[in-house]
């Protein structure tokens, strides 16, 4: 093989074969080439890096001091006697390396979060961990992060307009765990995963050496494909080149499926799990007899005074757990509300000083590690094959999703209550021979969070799409626009919710053209016979074109077979305009 | 003990500059707890503020121009350049304010086993100082409005007040 052909070089460049079977580096600056046609040829970059290290002259700025990983390998590959072959001189690396001490490398993945279905797609970055690094070391450590430099001023269709289609630089940070655990655990409430991998030190050098290359350079972010965790992957790429990490994404690197992906190549050694703020507070509430809740509510709430009588009469053991509960209570709400400070900082610090006082050390158990982590959850793409009756004719149906999850596919994994689906389409053939598209979503979410005594989310969905109109005539394809607001309460394993709906539609077929529906959807998730299922019943009353209502009641019911199968079945009754139609529908969905 | 007399000498540079400022809220960033570790003064319960900013940066794993460029470009009054924990603990302590107040209240934590690894208090002693500071409480955050640097003063005191943990402010 010739040296630059080489897995490790080619990583090293970030280079991937565009459609033309071409190569072109992932960065986009020209500051990452020493070739002025570096960027699409791997064989010109080697050859002028070789030429720049042998240049005389030495110190930071030397390309030996700043290409320190391409230097390490060549040297490794090549005889570099004779010249000068050390690049012993750097000096700002050096102590940058250093002050890292990185020894070895944990990915972490922050799991998505209650109340935030766009968060399911995640996030990845790598920890710097240090030798015999133990707990309590472990915040200590620094992180590798990639992440779009957003304008905070853009407003959200331009953000996703860019973050889909390019525009905003991605660049690469180093941070304190601590930061990061901050933003993920407390601000965002998500859960993280500690995906500790087995790179030897050698192997985690080398990456060290190559994230000093590339920190000052920019590589344009893109939402879907060149990802934080795609980045990720080409730092472990680099670390160890045999793993070919990346070209098992050429096109869209969703976080869990790269974990997955580190999973199934053999580099993780273990796994720790962090729970997020709310989780622990959501635990913790578990833990006290509702008497005690009810106090820590009251005491969170102001309502009544921490000398009370109520708070004596427990012993101090109780005391602490009730005052460590308000006290998180307090803080999850002052950060989930955004209260001012002035109005949250009085209580809080009573709070915790009258803890402070208890002589007793925390009864509170942590929650448990979860049986089933984010990445055994089942795989994103759906594919589903169907047989079934609507209004008295058979069809066949053939649904294809691309990502990510449905109310009704296996929860292992996922959260309850939380659905994305991203371009979801099904066809049927009919018995009478004709095929027809019954519906196509581009995005639908719904985010259903239960409320308690003391988180109290609101819920809510969201969907674009086409699907079929039921109305005397017929059943035309419209567009729509769905949104929904309202509240969930926990009932067992499951939840109910109710919400009310908007919906725009639009269509050639339909009388008004653009119609607008005022309605209501009430719903039962359950969890049980082998899975879980979703009980739905819709009324939505259309207020341009008078005198329509129109509604329906649904049960999706999944039997999970393993990670990668389920069986569904869909039962309805659906109302239209002065039309009536019963559905039903047995489906066999795989996830891949 | 490198370590400590960066940050007894930090304390000596910066405590007088601090002990007549009335703006005890400087270097505090919009995210709270002095913005990644950058900030000096950072206020207790600071930074509730600034999460509706992260909700959309979660959705394409973004991040705030402002943080990564100071920590990128060592603005911000922060230098990424030197990691934190050859600092010492003022800058520890500043960065985790409000957790540290939570786990000191307790006696236990892992914000506050942080700050002994940081403040290079060895295994055996942990027990003592954790005990320390949930006894001191009251001293180490007296008030409310606390910043992080007289958090860290009166964190000092305390242990040199403590026999067996003198030795690691000495």
């Amino acid at each position: 093989m010739r040296l630059h052909d080489d897995p490790a070089w080619l990583a090293l460049g970030h280079y991937r074969r565009n459609g033309w079977g071409h190569w072109v580096s992932d960065a986009d600056d020209p500051a990452f080439f020493l070739a002025e046609t570096g960027q699409y040829d791997p064989e010109a970059e080697l050859s002028a890096t070789l030429l720049a290290y042998f240049a005389p002259g030495g110190g930071d700025r030397h390309p030996r001091c700043r290409f320190p990983a391409r230097y390490h390998w060549l040297k490794s590959r090549l005889d570099f006697a004779g010249s000068p072959t050390s690049n012993g001189d750097c000096k700002a690396f050096s102590e940058w390396a250093e002050t890292l001490k990185a020894h070895s490398v944990s990915l972490i993945f922050p799991a998505s979060y209650l109340n935030s279905p766009s968060s399911m797609f995640g996030h990845t970055f790598l920890r710097l961990d240090l030798e015999n690094q133990d707990e309590d070391a472990r915040l200590l450590a620094y992180t590798v992060n990639y992440a779009a430099d957003v304008n905070p001023a853009d407003n959200e269709l331009f953000y996703a307009y860019r973050g889909l289609f390019g525009g905003y630089p991605g660049v690469i940070s180093v941070q304190p765990f601590y930061d990061k655990v901050k933003e993920y655990s407390d601000f965002e409430n998500r859960d993280i995963w500690e995906y500790a991998l087995n790179l030897t030190p050698t192997e985690t050098a080398q990456l060290i050496r190559h994230v000093w290359e590339i920190r000052p350079i920019r590589f344009d972010y893109y939402f879907i494909g060149e990802n934080c965790s795609f980045r990720m992957l080409s730092l472990l790429d680099v670390a160890r080149p045999a793993l070919g990490l990346r070209e098992k994404f050429p096109y869209r690197a969703i976080p869990s499926d790269t974990v997955r992906a580190i999973v199934d190549a053999g580099l993780v050694d273990h796994v720790d799990y962090r729970a997020s703020a709310a989780t622990v507070l959501n635990e913790h509430t578990r833990q006290l007899t509702p008497d005690q809740l009810d106090l820590a509510r009251r005491l969170a709430a102001g309502e009544i005074a921490l000398n009370s009588d109520a708070l004596k009469h427990l012993s101090a053991s109780e005391q602490a757990a009730v005052l460590e509960i308000a006290y998180e209570s307090l803080r999850y709400r002052a950060l989930s509300d955004k209260l001012p400070r002035e109005q949250v900082a009085g209580l809080s610090y009573k709070l915790l000083a009258a803890r402070s006082r208890i002589d007793a050390a925390s009864p509170l158990k942590p929650p448990r590690h979860p049986s089933t982590r984010d990445d055994q959850g089942h795989k994103p793409w759906r594919a589903d094959l169907g047989l079934g009756f609507f209004d008295h004719k058979a069809f066949g149906s053939f649904r294809l999703r691309s990502a990510y999850h449905d109310l009704t596919d296996p929860l292992a994994g996922y959260r309850p209550g939380a659905q994305i689906k991203f371009l979801d389409a099904s066809f049927r053939y009919y018995e009478d021979e004709r095929f027809r598209v019954e519906a196509i979503d581009v995005i639908d979410i719904a985010s259903l969070t239960p409320r308690t005594d003391f988180i109290k989310p609101l819920s809510w969905t969201v969907s674009l799409g086409a699907r079929r109109k039921l109305l005397e005539t017929g059943r035309p394809l419209v567009g729509y626009l769905d949104g929904g607001i309202g509240l969930s309460y926990g009932i067992g394993d499951g939840m109910i919710f109710g919400l009310v709906n908007t919906a725009l539609e639009a269509s050639e077929a339909t009388r008004p053209g653009v119609d607008v529906g005022l309605g209501t959807r009430l719903g039962w998730l359950y969890q049980g016979l082998g899975g879980q299922g979703l009980i739905d019943f819709r009324i939505v009353c259309y207020v341009v074109d008078d005198d329509h209502c129109a509604g329906g009641l649904h049960l999706d019911h999944t039997v999970n077979l393993g990670r990668d199968y389920a069986v569904n079945l869909r039962l309805g009754r659906e109302r239209g305009e002065n039309a009536y139609a019963s559905e039903l529908l047995l489906s066999v969905r795989r996830y891949f | 003990m490198k370590k400590m007399t960066i940050m007894i000498g930090g304390l000596l540079l910066i405590g007088p500059m601090l002990a007549h400022s009335t703006n005890h809220n400087q270097g505090a960033g919009p995210r709270g707890d002095g913005a990644s570790g950058c900030g000096w003064g950072s206020l207790l319960f600071d930074g509730n503020s600034g999460v509706g900013a992260h909700v959309l940066a979660v959705t394409t794993n973004g991040s705030f121009g402002n943080n990564t460029f100071g920590l990128s470009s060592g603005t911000n009054g922060c230098d990424a350049e030197q990691p934190i924990r050859y600092k010492g603990g003022r800058v520890y302590i500043g960065a985790n304010m409000t957790k540290l107040a939570e786990d000191m209240s307790r006696g236990s934590g892992e914000t506050l086993a942080g700050l002994s690894e940081v403040m290079g208090i060895a295994k055996e002693d942990r027990p003592a100082f954790y005990a320390l500071v949930k006894k001191h409480f009251a001293v180490i955050y007296p008030r409310d409005s606390v910043t992080s640097d007289e958090v860290m003063d009166a964190l000092i005191v305390v242990m040199k007040s403590d026999p067996a943990l003198s030795k690691y402010v000495g």
